[in-house]
Formats: structure tokens, C-alpha cells, sequence
């Protein structure tokens, strides 16, 4: 008889319902500015999809306390889910995407520091690629630094677009630009890494391949 | 005189009737449920319980015992929903397999204590009608007596005092979560009527 009922749960549980609610988990995290100083009273949902097109929002909810640390106590969503703090009058949107079994072990799903950056905190940078021999091949493009991006993603499957060439990133820091050239003839692929200084103003930066 | 004597051992044969060992008497139990949330836990802590509806149905006694079998539902409300999610209603539907036992108190009322083994499935909703948000299966066990008292050869009726615990061996959670979402413990009482 239990084993019948396991089974019409485990039925039931793949038919459009949001939540197990035979496992509890909890997802905690820390939010911080652009300059990691803690935000208190940073409000945040869960949004959890289901089934053919449903979507929950209304369930779970949670406000950092005093040192930005927040947590919550949830039944583990079976489709994937993210934790979204929506843009208010002073801070960007934030979506945490990939809260899923796939990306986190056990029931003790820890997000790290989150970071939430205001428009007046950000300038654009933009690469401009030059290629100069018509045999280098770029491969890969990336910059790393305090950038800003919408999606904080935790699927580890998702490896992301490999060259990307417009940013917003924090004003006032040194950035770093990695990229891959392959040489067409050779074969050979360089990685090459260069610094670029973060002020106050937009950026163009023209990379010769 | 062998006249009398046969006469009066008659009337004796008469005044003992024997209770059949095997009873074909069919109980049919329905009526309404509160249930008193006891300790600390989930239940107790963050729901409200709210009036329920119970049947059971036994065909046979067998020397003073009955086995039944019967269905509850029953509605909470959650008072919290920081503690692990903002449903506005949980409902709780329970198999129960149960034995009880006639005790005669005298004429009219007769005592029933009971063992009981219920299976639940418990539903949390968005609102008391809407999306089902969750399902857990929980079992129980629970002990108590009915008191019943017989308005005639049909009509019985009856008050019940029940205590249950309640767990959820299937849940995963902390040791801490465990504890506080996988047990709980109540009083059940209960009126209703009872039909031969």
C-alpha cells in the first residue's frame, strides 16, 4: 500500500506540480553592492516552472537581513528555478537562473555573494576586433572583472556565448581580457591575457589580431 | 410436577439468549472531526485546524471486535508562510484501518476503544480550491474510544477521543527539518452517527 502510494507521488509529482514536497531544502546566500558592502532589505521571489507552461511566484519569498544574508526553508522545486530580485528604484535586476539538482548536491543549496550593481555604478565597454592577419582565427573573448549581467547563471552545463564583445562593467577597477587566437596555417592556438583600466567613461578598446 | 419443572427450564432457555460468535452487523460511521495540533512542530507551530468529515464502514464483529475501514478529510490553514512556503490551504485525505472493540457499559451505551493505522496524502494549495503546490504521504497511528450511545436498534450516536501521531518517514530534509516536518501529534475529537 505505501509502495502504491510512493508511486502515484512520484507520478503526480511529474504531472505539473512545482514543488517535492517530500524534500526539504535551503537556499541561502549573501547579497553585496558594486563595491561589496552588505544590502540589507533586498527583497527576492522564487519563480519555480511547471508542467507544460506554469509558473510560480507566489510561494516563496525572502528579504536579506542587516548583513545581506538571506535564506530560505522550501520544499525543492522539481522543474528548474531562479531567484529573481526585480529592479526597484535603485538597483538593477538580478536573476539567479540554474536552481536546479543538477547544479547543487545535497540540501544545502549555497549561492555565494551575490552582487547588485546600480546604472550610475557602470560604464560600457566594447571590443572592437581588428584582424590584421587574415590567418588568426579568434576563438575565444572574454572579460573578467566586476561586470554586470543580468542572469547570474548556475547551470554548470552552460559554458556561454565564447566571445562576447560588449559589457557593462563597474567604473574605477582594472578589468582583464582573455582571448584565444588560432593561427589558420599552423594551427596554433596563443592565449593571450591584457589589462584594461576601468575609469569613469566608456570604453572602446580595438584588439589587433 | 415433571410438567412444572420442564416448563420452567423453558422459560430459562428463553431469558439466556447467546450472543452469535460471528455477527453479520454492518456499522456505518459518519460524522464531523476537530482536531487539537499538540507539540513543536510544523503543525502545531504554523496551522489552524478547521472542522472535518470522517466515515467508516465494518460488516462484521467478530467476538466484540470490528474491523473497519474509513476515510477522513480534513482542512488546515497555514498561519505562517516564512516557514516553508505561502500556501493559504493544506488538506489532508486518510485511509484508516482500524480495530475496535464493543465493551457494554450497560443498556444503551457501549464503549469502543480503538487501534487505528491511517495512510494520509496531504495536499498544500495555493488557495483552498487552487493549483496544488505540493503532496506529501504521511502515516499515522492512533489510539482512543468512542462512546456510543443507541437511540434504538438502528440509530447510534456517538463522541470520540482520539490521540495520533503522525510522520512522514518518506521526507528528506536536515535532522532539524526532519524533527519539526515529519512529525506531528493530535487529538482528534469527534461526534456523529452511527447506523446498524
Amino acid at each position: 500500500m505505501r509502495l502504491l502510494s510512493g508511486l502515484l507521488l512520484l507520478f503526480l509529482a511529474g504531472c505539473g506540480i512545482p514543488y517535492d514536497g517530500e524534500t526539504i531544502i535551503n537556499i541561502e546566500g549573501r547579497v553585496v553592492d558594486a563595491y561589496n558592502q552588505p544590502l540589507p532589505n533586498q527583497r527576492a521571489y522564487l519563480g519555480a516552472s511547471y508542467g507544460d507552461d506554469g509558473y510560480d511566484t507566489a510561494t516563496y519569498k525572502t528579504v536579506t537581513d542587516g548583513q545581506g544574508a538571506f535564506r530560505l526553508t522550501l520544499f525543492r522545486p522539481n522543474e528548474g528555478a531562479e531567484l529573481i530580485f526585480e529592479e526597484n528604484s535603485t538597483y538593477l535586476p538580478l536573476f539567479c537562473t540554474g536552481l536546479h539538482t543538477s547544479n547543487f548536491s545535497g540540501l544545502q543549496w549555497n549561492l555565494g555573494t551575490l552582487v547588485r550593481y546600480k546604472a550610475t555604478d557602470l560604464v560600457s565597454v566594447t571590443i572592437v576586433v581588428n584582424t590584421v592577419n587574415p590567418n588568426s582565427i579568434l576563438e575565444q573573448l572574454k572579460l573578467t572583472g566586476m561586470i554586470y549581467t543580468p542572469n547570474y547563471d548556475f547551470n554548470t552545463l552552460t559554458t556561454g556565448d565564447p566571445i562576447s564583445l560588449d559589457y557593462q562593467v563597474r567604473k574605477n577597477q582594472t578589468c582583464t581580457l582573455q582571448y584565444k587566437v588560432k593561427n589558420g596555417l599552423t594551427q596554433q592556438v596563443s592565449e593571450l591575457t591584457v589589462p584594461l583600466v576601468i575609469a569613469e567613461s566608456n570604453v572602446t578598446y580595438t584588439l589587433n589580431l | 410436577m415433571i410438567l412444572v419443572v420442564w416448563s420452567s427450564l423453558g422459560l430459562q432457555a428463553q431469558k439466556v439468549k447467546k450472543q452469535p460468535w460471528i455477527d453479520f452487523n454492518p456499522a456505518f460511521r459518519f460524522g464531523f472531526q476537530y482536531p487539537q495540533l499538540v507539540g513543536s512542530n510544523f503543525f502545531a507551530d504554523d496551522l489552524t485546524e478547521s472542522l472535518g468529515f470522517h466515515t467508516s464502514l465494518s460488516l462484521v464483529k467478530i467476538a466484540n471486535f470490528r474491523a473497519t475501514v474509513g476515510w477522513e478529510l480534513q482542512g488546515y490553514r497555514n498561519n505562517n508562510p516564512n516557514r516553508i512556503g505561502n500556501f493559504s490551504h493544506i488538506q489532508s485525505s486518510t485511509a484508516l484501518f482500524q480495530v475496535e472493540y464493543e465493551h457494554p457499559l450497560n443498556g444503551r451505551w457501549v464503549l469502543n476503544p480503538t487501534l487505528a493505522y491511517g495512510q494520509s496524502r496531504i495536499t498544500y494549495r495555493a488557495t483552498r480550491s487552487g493549483t496544488t503546490l505540493a503532496r506529501q504521504s504521511w502515516e499515522e497511528i492512533r489510539l482512543g474510544s468512542y462512546a456510543n450511545y443507541s437511540f434504538d436498534k438502528t440509530f447510534v450516536g456517538y463522541v470520540g477521543l482520539h490521540y495520533a501521531f503522525l510522520y512522514n518517514s518518506d521526507i528528506k530534509a536536515s535532522p532539524a527539518d526532519e524533527d519539526y516536518f515529519g512529525r506531528g501529534n493530535k487529538l482528534v475529537l469527534s461526534l456523529g452517527i452511527l447506523i446498524h
